[in-house]
């Protein structure tokens, strides 16, 4: 019976590796195959580490690409984006669970709305008119319109943990004579802390990841985040007459989602807690 | 209670109004500004040429392409809610049982990571990364299966609408996976794990424990993750941007990919509107139900 039950485990953790295994493949064979010269790629297998390893489609990329410029687009971006959702949140989050405003469910459907919506139905409006008016290329419109439809999400995630928020202790502060404002910067903020920090960090990889507006906002490379440059520049099959290169396209993505996995390993817990925020 | 003062109730209207009545506006006003567009025919620059009342909305229904964009959104459901959702089930209720019968917490955290990583890289370059990797010539994914003597399962990816499909949903999955086991273990955290356990010494087995006691602790996740993963579905974007363009001849097209090729690759900017305003209205009502799962749940916690 016991060794049923071991053999049972063993199973389902080699099932467990496999399909981790599967998912993690494709960053594998994109991380070969980027440190990989054109002539290796060609006679080496596709899973194999490269006999030579050559980094000189990353150093001609990043020369090429001013892929300094492009982080601070990226940071600009998200950065601003972000703080604009988290102030914005804090504050319809604020006024519908501690405040305890009757119109909370109107708010809070409008929010699910609002980031239910696809992406473009605000994206194409924004275009046309920031074109029209005439302020059609540098990055605010981009951050600014990220900021104020993240500021849905924010308020919808902040809300689901105010309201467990304990009343007395702002009750006890209303009675001690603290403002509304005061309560909310001296109680409420340093207990909520660690959530805001989680959605801070979920509006900015959100912010960091987006596309629709990048891509119809800023059709000038130097203006462009990074992985929207590195998709558009060095990875579209236009690039190569020949379909994709995939030593140039793997080097292009590696680049591309450092920032992303340096930010996931260093704050997974972070993030998972934010994702899971909204669900339960 | 006594009914609090007017003037205590101001403060909160204000920090309610301010920044809602920012997002309402913006909202509001790019839903307007949308269906205002939908009704003239223009370039995208210059004067509008024209208005056409409901006219680009009869072209659109008149247009093959777009019932067949609206065709695949509905089959990527398949893909990108309804299989990561029955996956997702499975695998958060294995790593689960590993997190509460051993001391593997280190390994399941692993799995969990491998699982997610999908989700944290910029979709554009997933498409990429996919994109490569399935090149019918040159790709990883054709050059393994030639390794390994399968060369009728080397497809090409690129050219053959049922192959460029499968690979596609592929994607699709592998994107969405990781969100669905996430979200189902925090919900199995809230579970008792006594409760599993007892069910376990009265001989109930694995998927007796899964079918009476996991999945349905699990409903409400279970119903925000689909509806979520639906309205992804309806209007996913970059991943069939980046991966098939929409190809071979549209027959990977989505409503985005569609109303974005109008927008720019014909500059019909009415018509494109048009397209996305009947994608608003489609992802409204998923939405709809989604606040009915949420008020649902609201007033269980109350």
């Amino acid at each position: 019976m016991k060794f049923v039950r071991f053999l049972k485990k063993a199973g389902i953790t080699i099932g467990l590796v496999a399909v981790s295994a599967v998912w993690l493949l494709p960053m594998w064979l994109t991380l070969v195959a980027s440190l990989k010269s054109q002539e290796d790629y060609a006679s080496t297998p596709v899973w194999a580490w490269p006999e030579h390893m050559n980094f000189g489609t990353f150093s001609w990329i990043i020369n090429d690409g001013e892929i300094g410029s492009k982080i601070m687009n990226s940071l600009t971006i998200a950065t601003g984006a972000a703080v604009i959702a988290v102030v914005m949140g804090f504050f319809i989050a604020y006024a519908i669970s501690i405040g305890r405003l009757k119109y909370r469910g109107t708010v809070i459907a409008i929010c699910i709305i609002t980031f239910a919506l696809p992406q473009e139905s605000m994206a194409f409006p924004v275009f046309t008119f920031t074109k029209m008016i005439g302020v059609y290329g540098p990055i605010h419109p981009v951050y600014i319109s990220l900021g104020i439809l993240g500021s849905a999400f924010a308020a919808y995630l902040l809300q689901a943990v105010m309201n467990h928020f304990p009343k007395e202790l702002v009750e006890a502060a209303h009675i001690d004579g603290a403002g509304k404002l005061q309560t909310m910067f001296r109680i409420v903020l340093p207990v909520m802390r660690p959530t805001v920090a989680t959605v801070f960090l979920l509006m900015f990889v959100n912010a960091w990841n987006e596309y629709w507006f990048p891509i119809l906002l800023l059709p000038e490379r130097a203006d462009q985040p990074l992985p929207m440059a590195i998709a558009e520049a060095f990875a579209q099959p236009s690039f190569t007459s020949n379909g994709i290169d995939p030593v140039l396209a793997s080097a292009a993505s590696i680049i591309a989602i450092l920032p992303s996995v340096f930010i996931y390993l260093n704050f997974q817990k972070a993030l998972v807690r934010g994702v899971t925020l909204g669900a339960n | 209670m006594n009914p609090r003062p007017r003037k205590k109730r101001s403060a909160y209207d204000l920090f309610l109004w301010i920044p809602f009545g920012i997002l309402v506006v913006f909202v509001g006003g790019a839903l307007l500004w949308n269906i205002g567009i939908s009704t003239v025919k223009w370039y995208g620059y210059g004067p509008i040429r024209k208005f056409v009342g409901f006219g680009n909305y009869v072209e659109v229904f008149s247009d093959k392409g777009f019932w067949e964009a609206f065709g695949h959104a509905f089959f990527f459901v398949i893909p990108m809610a309804i299989i990561p959702t029955l996956l997702g089930l499975v695998f958060a209720s294995l790593i689960f049982d590993f997190l509460s019968t051993h001391y593997a917490s280190k390994f399941a955290t692993f799995i969990r990571s491998s699982l997610y990583l999908p989700q944290v890289i910029p979709v554009m370059i997933t498409g990429i990364i996919w994109k490569w990797i399935i090149d019918p010539e040159r790709g990883a994914l054709n050059t393994l299966l030639k390794s390994f003597g399968l060369k009728d399962l080397a497809l090409n990816w690129y050219q053959d609408p049922k192959a460029a499909t499968l690979a596609l949903s592929f994607v699709l999955i592998w994107i969405q996976l990781g969100y669905c086991v996430v979200i189902f273990l925090s919900g199995l955290s809230r579970l008792n794990p006594y409760v599993l356990e007892a069910a376990q010494v009265d001989g109930a087995n694995w998927w007796q424990r899964f079918r009476f006691i996991s999945s349905r602790e699990l409903g409400p996740e279970i119903s925000v993750v689909l509806l979520t993963s639906v309205v992804g579905a309806l209007k996913v974007f970059a991943p069939v941007y980046y991966v098939t363009g929409g190809g071979p001849d549209g027959a990977t097209n989505v409503p985005s990919t569609y109303s974005f090729n109008a927008f720019f690759g014909g500059n019909r900017v009415g018509y494109a509107s048009a397209v996305t305003v009947l994608l608003a209205i489609l992802i409204t009502a998923v939405a709809l139900l989604l606040i009915r799962v949420q008020r649902r749940q609201l007033r269980g916690e109350d």
